[in-house]
């Protein structure tokens, strides 16, 4: 199962994959330029499951890079910095873009992020909440520093990918088709090298 | 020396390159009986055959081959299977040695081996003081002493003429640039400074109080009075700083930050094509580190958190406009790399992976098959110009060659990043998509010393040369 993160920069997108794959936090975590990757077993349901996380970086000028990650993922979390106004309308442009590119089939988490800042808050909860209710998205609160809600965050949006899975049946991906590349970057057959700019929309 | 005119094409550039130097060991010069290489643009192999970082010689005729010694000596040299590219590559290795090992530094690749394995002295012009003949690697440590104060007297020869040769210096500093005279020899490479001796001190005088007025007029201002889009690139300059070689410790000092902070502000909004980006960050710390280097002693890692706060304030901001005006012309050559979508690093990696499928196709048909692409792992290679990829000591002597590359250091860009990757070719092919990508997402360069990026470098230069003769190669797009 491919999990793809997206949001502003510094919204804390590469500290909350830190915290769900290592249990760990840092506070000066490096710009992420491009992306990075991780993969995590889960067991949902008593059933394995492998999620692989795909932290992309945040700053405009990479935009043209999301595509090659977001493309075939089967879910997004939509990171926004619960005292940062401006992070939660990046979100709203991220959830206007998947749907145009990817369409529904993505589910889609958002997550407020630096819930331990709480006095800091400038994004009320019920706000986004609601943004997230108006498109059919879950939402929560975490901390990366803390901890607090990262697994249920990552958990529950799993838990819906496989659920959605189940409902879509047949027309859906099918289960397990990205299991040995979670990554899986979709190669046109027998395309050949042509079509290869084509990853950068 | 030892070559007559009958060594052609690929070996011009080589005994150009050769012409008027002293080495300690035997050189081997080898080439095919055919010295127009790659004939066939779609050939897959480059000329002869190429050695890859793991041994495995790619397809290639080994009749027909000429070997010889560069100063008649039998070689000792195990590479039985060495080729013409091997002859580019140890010509530079040896070159390479002769400033660079130091005692203790760490296990070399094996691509080194024959310049390490024959010491031989050059006779002639060494005046005697490479190693004595068949003394094996770790010669004495006064000898290795006495090749890095020969190489630092060259250097400080070149920089004593009236007009630095700027030809003869970048040839020089290729090779690496002694610790001391890296702050003057980056500003000449970079033509920050002018090679006339004379007119320097009025230039840099000039330069940083150009760069004392930018300061007052974009950056010591209200936020009222700058653009939504000006405030906007600050916040991100600011975000960025505090993080920005975070495993540094000199450059979490408050006054590093705040020179950090004002160097890139002014950069974005004097650029505004391409404004500040994510990375940009990166690639000027080098340049604040050697330029406050002189007042400090040791490894930038052991220089203390507090260090800079007793520094005079000139001192703060002439390396501050220094490294200013340096990361200008460090990326007028690459603004490309920045703009809107960054086309030159799509560029630069379309040419690599061009590259990597010439050099060591099951390497590039193994990627394919799991599904991974190019533009998946190597842009943030590209885009901070592999500075993230090894420790930070060692990205000074990987831009002691950018910088002595000059205009060429763009296209000598990809060949340094095939020879990065293919460090690990043989690894790589053992991995699936996920196991490849955990493992260039974090490559194990931590106990990297110069041997080993030297060795990425000087595999660069050859197939650059080697792929320079081959007129069709890169030039398809």
């Amino acid at each position: 199962m491919k999990i793809v993160l997206l949001g502003e920069g510094r919204v804390g997108k590469t500290s909350l994959m830190a915290r769900f794959i290592h249990n760990s936090f840092k506070e000066d975590q490096q710009a992420t330029i491009q992306a990075a990757f991780m993969s995590r077993q889960l067991q949902i349901d008593s059933q394995q499951v492998e999620v692989a996380l795909w932290d992309t970086a945040g700053q405009e000028r990479f935009h043209s890079l999301a595509p090659l990650y977001y493309r075939d993922a089967d879910a997004a979390l939509l990171v926004y910095d619960i005292t940062d106004r401006d992070t939660l309308e990046r979100v709203r442009h991220w959830v206007k873009e998947l749907r145009t590119v990817v369409g529904d089939a993505i589910v889609l988490t958002i997550v407020g992020n630096k819930s331990d800042l709480a006095r800091e808050r400038t994004v009320p909860e019920q706000v986004s909440a609601e943004f997230a209710q108006s498109i059919g998205a879950q939402h929560v609160s975490v901390s990366a520093k803390t901890g607090q809600g990262i697994e249920a965050a990552v958990f529950n949006t799993a838990q819906k990918v496989l659920a959605s899975r189940k409902e879509r049946g047949a027309s859906g991906r099918p289960p397990g088709s990205t299991g040995r590349r979670p990554g899986g970057i979709v190669i046109a057959e027998g395309g050949g090298g042509s079509d290869r700019g084509s990853s950068c929309c | 020396m030892g070559l007559d005119a009958n060594s052609g094409g690929g070996m011009t550039s080589v005994r150009n390159f050769l012409r008027g130097r002293k080495f300690p060991g035997t050189v081997r010069l080898t080439r095919t009986g055919d010295d127009s290489p790659a004939k066939d643009a779609k050939s897959s192999a480059p000329p002869g055959a190429v050695q890859t970082a793991h041994g495995q010689a790619l397809p290639s005729s080994t009749e027909d081959r000429q070997t010889r010694s560069l100063h008649g000596e039998p070689s000792t040299s195990k590479q039985d299977s060495s080729t013409d590219i091997d002859g580019h590559l140890n010509a530079r290795l040896v070159q390479l040695d002769l400033g660079n090992i130091l005692p203790g530094s760490p296990p070399h690749s094996p691509l080194d081996k024959s310049a390490r394995g024959t010491n031989g002295v050059s006779p002639g012009r060494s005046g005697g003081a490479g190693p004595p003949a068949g003394s094996a690697a770790p010669a004495g440590a006064s000898n290795l002493r006495s090749m890095s104060d020969m190489r630092k007297a060259k250097f400080k020869k070149l920089l004593d003429q009236q007009v630095v040769d700027l030809d003869a210096l970048r040839e020089l500093a290729w090779s690496g640039v002694p610790a001391d005279l890296r702050p003057v020899c980056w500003q000449l490479l970079l033509g920050y400074l002018p090679p006339n001796r004379e007119r320097r001190e009025q230039i840099l005088e000039r330069k940083r109080r150009e760069y004392r007025d930018l300061v007052p007029e974009y950056y010591d201002i209200d936020v009222a009075e700058r653009s939504e889009d000006d405030n906007c690139a600050l916040r991100q300059v600011i975000v960025d700083v505090p993080r920005t070689a975070p495993g540094v410790p000199f450059f979490s000092q408050p006054r590093l930050q705040k020179s950090l902070e004002r160097i890139l502000f002014l950069w974005g909004i004097r650029h505004p094509a391409s404004g500040y980006v994510q990375g940009i960050n990166d690639l000027v710390t080098p340049f604040l580190a050697v330029f406050l280097s002189p007042h400090f002693d040791g490894p930038v890692e052991s220089w203390g958190e507090d260090c800079a706060a007793e520094l005079p304030e000139e001192t703060m901001t002439g390396a501050e406009a220094d490294s200013y005006w340096c990361l200008c012309k460090l990326l007028d050559s690459i603004q490309d790399h920045y703009t809107h979508a960054q086309p030159g690093i799509q560029r630069t990696v379309f040419r690599l992976q061009e590259l990597v499928r010439r050099i060591d196709e099951p390497f590039a048909q193994h990627l394919e098959a799991e599904g991974l692409e190019f533009l998946q792992f190597t842009f943030r290679w590209v885009n901070c110009l592999l500075i993230r990829e090894i420790p930070f000591s060692l990205a000074m002597r990987l831009w002691d060659t950018y910088l002595a590359e000059g205009v060429r250091m763009k296209e000598y860009l990809t060949y340094v990043l095939a020879a990065f990757l293919l460090t690990w070719s043989a690894d790589l092919k053992r991995m699936d998509f996920q196991e490849m990508i955990l493992f260039l997402q974090k490559l194990p360069t931590g106990d990297w010393g110069e041997k080993e990026v030297e060795s990425v470098l000087s595999r660069a230069y050859m197939w650059r040369t080697s792929f320079d003769q081959a007129k069709s190669h890169l030039q398809q797009q």
